[in-house]
């Protein structure tokens, strides 16, 4: 299926993008190194505590995290990066800014941090889309079908994990069907559960030994573009025609 | 060079070490503070393969809520006149957003008092929680707050006042039986 430049509504509740890297600088220095180099259009804040607990479904393979310290953030009026040791982590700051202008300011601050010469190497591309579709089937608009032994039990909502490797990458797929998340009522504004079904899709490039950020952000693009082609591979066309694709 | 709070780097060279000396309690507090988040809560960190990233929302939150602080800080001449106050009163309103957070409230709001202090709204399944967090020092001694909680919209269960770390306690007292939980403070 040709892959559309845009669609409307995109449904992108999140786009995740995680950098590591390995530097020759303690990371308490780092932080104050970064923070030189970025503008003043970007704000420094930290936070006291590094992890919250989440009100998205759960991945059943959860990573070891330890509560150190505070956590530094810089943000501009667009995204979030967040510093961490050995990585980076870039996020939309509101809704999803499309690729175009998110790349091109993960290109503005890769850049900046490059220029620190203090990254010795960037070791790992990790990319994640979430996209959420209140009140909707998957079965309807995508090519997801699960069965199992009990022919007769309809499942009221189904969680799938699966992992491969596709195009040179590792793909953890997420598809969660009719979960039900609680949600704003639009006009009364009241708290409500809504069957809703997720795809998220992480794509991950690692063991990579780059030293140059031209070189890094080829690998962010080539990842993006993989993630971008399986999403709409799985969406059937008849739902992408529904969507006002742009090409 | 990014920018704290706005302000330059010559403004907050006025903040003495006495100024940050009046935080460092609470911010020991939090170093030496175990942080399972929530031996109630019914949700768990998401992990996947991208560590710590956005996907909780709660960093989008902690960004919208301290910008708003700013904002209304500026305007608010009375309380908050230079950098330096706006400086103290931002980093004790950074330890009882991200304490709220921790809760993932589907809504949270902040609004800034006439007395200076942080008043949060948050929203969590049926229950509301109205936390006004002092962020002037009126006199020496631990931050002052209030809380009140209600559920189902009507039913109060919880009226408190007293520090920082004691209201949380209360909190958490009052909403272990309805799942919710927030790191303590001591």
């Amino acid at each position: 299926m040709p892959v559309p430049k845009k669609i409307t509504p995109d449904s992108i509740i999140d786009a995740a993008i995680e950098i590591k890297y390995l530097s020759n600088l303690p990371f308490e220095v780092l932080i104050g190194v970064f923070f030189d180099a970025f503008d003043e259009t970007y704000q420094y804040t930290t936070r006291p505590l590094k992890t919250q607990p989440s009100v998205l479904p759960t991945n059943p393979l959860q990573d070891l995290v330890l509560n150190i310290g505070s956590q530094s953030l810089l943000y501009n009026d667009s995204i979030s990066i967040k510093l961490l040791p050995n990585s980076i982590v870039f996020g939309c700051l509101d809704k999803y800014i499309g690729w175009e202008r998110y790349s091109a300011e993960i290109n503005k601050a890769l850049n900046t941090i490059g220029a620190t010469k203090r990254i010795e190497k960037w070791n790992r591309v990790g990319l994640r889309y979430i996209h959420e579709y209140p009140q909707k089937d998957l079965k309807e608009f995508t090519h997801f079908r699960f069965t199992f032994g009990f022919q007769d039990i309809q499942s009221t909502s189904t969680a799938f994990r699966t992992e491969f490797q596709f195009q040179g990458a590792r793909f953890i797929l997420n598809l969660n069907n009719k979960v039900p998340t609680l949600k704003q009522e639009e006009t009364k504004k009241i708290l409500q559960l809504v069957p809703t079904s997720i795809i998220d899709v992480d794509v991950i490039k690692d063991n990579l030994s780059l030293t140059r950020i031209e070189e890094l952000l080829e690998v962010i693009h080539h990842t993006h573009d993989i993630e971008k082609a399986f999403f709409f591979d799985l969406l059937t066309k008849e739902y992408v025609d529904t969507l006002k694709p742009e090409y | 060079m990014a920018t704290i709070n706005k302000t330059d780097r010559k403004l907050l060279k006025s903040i003495s070490v006495q100024d940050l000396g009046m935080l460092w309690p609470l911010l020991l507090v939090w170093e030496h503070t175990p942080i399972s988040s929530s031996a109630y809560a019914q949700t768990f960190p998401v992990a996947g393969e991208v560590q710590s990233t956005n996907v909780d929302n709660s960093t989008r939150q902690f960004i919208k809520l301290e910008k708003s602080f700013l904002q209304q800080a500026e305007k608010d001449a009375e309380n908050f006149p230079d950098a330096r106050s706006r400086f103290l009163a931002q980093e004790k309103m950074r330890i009882s957003t991200d304490l709220l957070l921790n809760c993932t409230p589907e809504v949270i709001t902040l609004q800034l008092t006439n007395e200076g202090a942080a008043f949060y709204t948050i929203r969590k399944k049926n229950i509301d929680i109205y936390l006004e967090h002092s962020l002037i020092d009126h006199f020496d001694g631990q931050d002052e707050a209030i809380v009140s909680v209600y559920k189902d919209n009507n039913t109060k269960i919880l009226d408190f006042a007293g520090s920082l770390a004691e209201t949380i306690t209360q909190l958490n007292q009052a909403l272990a039986p309805e799942s919710i939980a927030l790191p303590e403070l001591a």
